[in-house]
């Protein structure tokens, strides 16, 4: 069962067999799991957010039409979920994000970037808005190309492109402001 | 341009030398867990609703083959010449006649009900004995 590939799997459980569902369990939970974590933060909320997303897509395996792959598939619900739950508790809570984007030069980025520590890179992380911050996950840490993080935010490579500049910059900021606070 | 394909290196680099959070090692279970109880009441909808509409063409079937036997006697004029016949034919008679009462129909009608219910009994075992295999 394990060596079957997720579009045979997904094809058994079509047939009945919710042994096949745990091997798409088994195989995507982790990731799904850190690309929520990602955007609610990990804990509770996390865990309960990957269960409801293994749960929709259970619940909507047939409408996979096999026009993605079915991670990404998985991600997009993954995606949409966590946002939806992010929003409504952002909604009480605005979050206040540096002005002046654009204004730092691409080499003072790169400077930015070169000398920052990974605790830090993550702290500045968690304060993008969520939709910013999952694509940053999706694209840097999950290696989705641009094409199938666009698949998975409902956008086009285009925007994502675009999206993916304006977060960077927006974290060369975070870094520079935190940095800036230190001195 | 090569700047920025070296910001985005030096990011993708230390994002991906993080640790990833990790999910506690019951989510997985706990997915299952979830999963099988949907997939369980799942099939007893299913089977429910099997049976719900086989019982709905049997009761459907009856109806329309006591209308199709009241419709024949009317049709090739049978009922005046069974009244014509012997004590022996009014049996028979009173038997269509009652036919055409749907009596009959309602007791068929209660037959064909407790073998709905006998075929969604073992169905639902059935599925149960199905659902603990897997």
């Amino acid at each position: 069962m394990h060596n079957l590939s997720d579009i045979e799997c997904v094809a058994q459980v079509l047939d009945g067999d919710t042994n096949a569902f745990g091997v798409l369990v088994e195989r995507h939970t982790q990731r799904v799991y850190a690309l929520v974590a990602g955007i609610v933060g990990s804990g509770d909320e996390a865990e309960d957010i990957t269960q409801e997303v293994f749960i929709k897509a259970w619940s909507n395996l047939h409408k996979f039409g096999h026009k993605s792959a079915f991670a990404t598939w998985l991600y997009r619900i993954g995606y949409n979920t966590a946002i939806t739950s992010k929003r409504a508790r952002l909604r009480e809570r605005a979050v206040a994000l540096p002005r002046g984007i654009g204004e730092l030069p691409e080499e003072v980025e790169q400077q930015l970037f070169t000398d920052v520590d990974i605790a830090s890179l993550e702290v500045a992380l968690e304060k993008l808005p969520p939709n910013q911050r999952a694509i940053v996950e999706l694209h840097y840490r999950h290696e989705l190309s641009l094409a199938e993080v666009a698949e998975v935010v409902g956008s086009n490579e285009n925007n994502v492109k675009v999206m993916i500049h304006r977060a960077r910059r927006q974290l060369a900021l975070l870094i520079k402001r935190e940095n800036d606070g230190k001195q | 341009m090569e700047n920025n394909r070296n910001i985005d290196r030096l990011i993708a680099e230390k994002l991906r030398q993080s640790n990833s959070p990790s999910p506690s090692p019951q989510l997985q279970g706990q997915i299952m867990v979830k999963v099988v109880r949907k997939a369980r009441r799942r099939a007893v909808a299913r089977s429910v609703r099997n049976v719900a509409l086989g019982v709905l063409a049997g009761v459907l079937l009856l109806v329309l083959m006591g209308v199709g036997v009241v419709l024949l006697v009317d049709l090739f004029g049978l009922l005046p010449i069974l009244e014509q016949m012997d004590s022996y034919l009014d049996s028979v008679m009173l038997t269509l006649r009652s036919l055409a009462e749907s009596s009959t129909f309602m007791l068929l009608s209660f037959v064909s009900v407790a073998i709905g219910v006998v075929m969604i009994v073992t169905q639902l075992q059935s599925d149960r004995t199905e659902a603990k295999r897997r």
